[in-house]
């Protein structure tokens, strides 16, 4: 087989792999959401609760936010738009988040395992204990200078467990997912658990999920939101 | 772009710190926090959850009535952090990714978002030069990517 043709076949299964998946089964997320976050040794914490659409397809999110004040945050592409009383009050620019977010690897079922194979990761050692699996993943190698290795706890083949290092093997952060519902055969956790290890103490963040819809079929100008006039 | 994309999100995931508190030691089981500790110290919060869920109460009303709950949360309206993910402003980064990468995958793109994203002047400072540095390796990966690519053409 030649080079060219070997690349036209490639290209052909990157892109065919693509829109494949661009159409998968579960494309929309809604639910209501609660942030809990406190750092060591400080009295105040913060909390924010509402509700978060996204759109997997459309590549947009919509945070619905009750408290501590009602605004909304659209964030579509590389803009987000902050939004009270209907009207624009700012606006920034972001990376694509609908891609990076939990709610994407909710939908992409890619939360068991944080497609970390996808992304060149190498298992290592896994080990048995108790009912959990917890398996040991290193980056690619052209990557170790800047990453380090994943440990994670799986149960039931649902990931229960993460813990991050950086590249001298140190720990950076733990995440624990917790109350495991099936929304539409989907599985989602209700409870997640952040753990930042830093020199000044710990930081820990608790998200719940409630009231979760797996592909609404209504809200549909929510989820499609137009960009705010003036944005 | 799919493995690029993904890379970020694992990432995001991954980090917002620097430094640690324990290392990779190859334990059998490290995920034995006890979460109900976690949960206790998160008690007010909780409280304060419950109640604005059942009154729908906002900062400022809560504020006015001088409730002692709400003194316990933060007045700070920056909520970006939260939402995206970072935890200290001086550690901060864009979306918790190494700012290296930013410049390694998006090139030139990555830096402006690098630069333009972080507000802490410290960590715009390291989180910058990370992305310049990223986006000149990535750079030179891709045109030696590039030569080689052109001149395998060539020979066949």
């Amino acid at each position: 087989m030649s080079i060219p043709t070997r690349f036209v076949l490639l290209f052909v299964l990157v892109f065919g792999a693509n829109a494949i998946q661009a159409q998968s089964e579960f494309f929309r997320f809604k639910s209501d959401f609660s942030i809990k976050e406190k750092e060591t040794g400080k009295d105040q914490g913060r909390l924010i609760t509402g509700a978060i659409y996204y759109d997997k397809n459309l590549h947009k999110t919509v945070y619905d936010i009750r408290f501590p004040e009602p605004e909304q945050w659209l964030v579509r592409d590389t803009f987000m738009y902050r939004m009270k009383a209907d009207t624009l009050v700012s606006q920034q620019m972001v990376p694509p988040v609908g891609e990076f977010s939990i709610f994407y690897m909710i939908l992409s079922q890619q939360l068991n395992d944080f497609g970390l194979a996808k992304v060149g990761y190498t298992p290592g050692d896994v080990q048995q204990d108790g009912n959990q699996v917890i398996s040991q993943w290193l980056p690619p190698e052209q990557l170790k200078s800047y990453l380090g290795p994943v440990s994670m706890a799986q149960e039931n083949k649902r990931l229960t467990a993460a813990a991050f290092y950086d590249k001298e093997k140190k720990l950076v952060s733990k995440f624990y997912f917790q109350d495991y519902t099936v929304q539409n055969g989907l599985p989602v956790p209700g409870k997640i658990y952040q753990i930042f290890y830093r020199e000044a103490g710990e930081f820990v963040r608790i998200m719940t999920l409630k009231n979760i819809i797996i592909n609404q079929a209504d809200e549909d100008n929510t989820y499609d939101f137009n960009t705010p006039a003036g944005g | 772009m799919y493995k690029t994309t993904s890379l970020f999100a694992l990432i995001m995931l991954a980090a917002n710190s620097l430094f640690a508190s324990s290392p990779f030691n190859g334990s059998p089981n490290i995920f034995d926090d006890d979460l109900s500790k976690l949960d206790c110290e998160m008690t007010e919060l909780t409280l304060l959850e419950q109640l604005v869920s059942e009154t729908n109460a906002t900062q400022s009303q809560l504020l006015k009535q001088e409730h002692p709950l709400v003194l316990r949360v933060s007045r700070d309206e920056n909520i970006t952090a939260s939402l995206f993910g970072s935890s200290a402003p001086e550690q901060e980064r864009l979306m918790g990714i190494p700012g290296f990468l930013w410049g390694f995958c998006c090139s030139a793109f990555g830096v402006l978002l690098v630069y333009l994203s972080i507000d802490d002047p410290i960590a715009k400072k390291k989180e910058g030069v990370q992305s310049i540095i990223g986006c000149a390796v990535g750079t030179l990966l891709w045109a030696g990517l590039y030569l080689w690519l052109v001149l395998s053409l060539s020979y066949y």
